[in-house]
């Protein structure tokens, strides 16, 4: 379990990359609904995803209406099949 | 957490992802419905001069139906794939071609039914493959076929009819089976 990215070992956070390294980016909304998660914590994970380089946030406006967008950068990609590579493993371990 | 719960976070986000599609059903039902009645308006005007005027018309209400959906389809857009963007520059190219094709076919004075056909056959069969549904793979060489049809086999007086018929095959059904999964 040690082995396991710290980062990524995180029910959100986990959610939030595996949705994003199926999709080009996504609406702030649409990781809401999907990930069902509150508006404070979602915003907290994704800015740890980011500062960590997981993550690239665009901010901006459509119809006067704030718009944030989310997309996984190489690195977020990277960690993720890092992650899933030592899940197997572990998985394979048991 | 559990890793088998990460293995299941993961399985369930990826498959959230691959559901996030646009709906394009809306472009082949429009096209379709625009371009196929063209077809068999040609072919009862076969002997008025301009009868090529059926094209113009016809480009133009589906040109204005697609821009409308497309705005209405952007504004409530949230999230867009890999897949979204390869079948946006297939079909961009598509237009580019088309385009081409049939200036070309009017400088040689010959009807472009059947590189319209061809390229739409090819755009389609390409949708289809990427997006891993079978009635636009199908329908892609249906489109083909009514190109070989055309180019070979038909006496030019039916291609307009043959193309009505390629596009009831390659667009017209395939969008509404498309358009029943959106809706599901």
């Amino acid at each position: 379990m040690n082995k396991l990215n710290k980062l990524l070992h995180q029910e959100l956070r986990l959610a939030i990359v595996s949705y994003l390294a199926g999709v080009e980016w996504v609406n702030f909304n649409k990781l809401l609904d999907i990930t069902e998660a509150t508006k404070g914590n979602l915003s907290v994970q994704i800015k740890k995803l980011e500062a960590a380089g997981y993550l690239e946030i665009k901010k901006s406006f459509k119809d006067n209406y704030p718009l944030t967008q989310c997309k996984i950068t190489d690195d977020g990609r990277n960690a993720l099949d890092e992650y899933v590579k030592d899940l197997k493993q572990l998985l394979n371990m048991k | 957490m559990e890793i088998t719960e990460s293995v299941k976070i993961i399985e369930r986000m990826m498959n959230e992802s691959k559901k996030t599609l646009h709906n394009y059903s809306a472009y082949f039902i429009i096209w379709g419905m625009v371009m196929a009645p063209a077809g068999i308006a040609e072919y009862l005007l076969i002997d008025y001069e301009y009868r090529w005027i059926v094209w113009p018309i016809a480009s133009i209400i589906g040109g204005v139906l697609s821009a409308i959906v497309g705005n209405k389809q952007s504004k409530k857009q949230q999230a867009s794939s890999a897949m979204d963007r390869v079948i946006g520059y297939t079909w961009g190219a598509f237009g580019f071609c088309l385009i081409l094709a049939i200036a070309y076919a009017v400088s040689i004075q010959k009807p472009p039914h059947t590189l319209v056909l061809m390229l739409a056959g090819g755009a389609t069969f390409i949708s289809g493959g990427i997006s891993k549904f079978k009635p636009f793979i199908y329908g892609g060489l249906a489109l083909e076929l009514a190109a070989i049809a055309c180019a070979f086999f038909i006496p030019g007086e039916f291609h307009s009819l043959i193309f009505a018929v390629g596009i009831l095959l390659g667009y017209i059904i395939p969008g509404f089976i498309l358009r029943n999964i959106e809706n599901e």
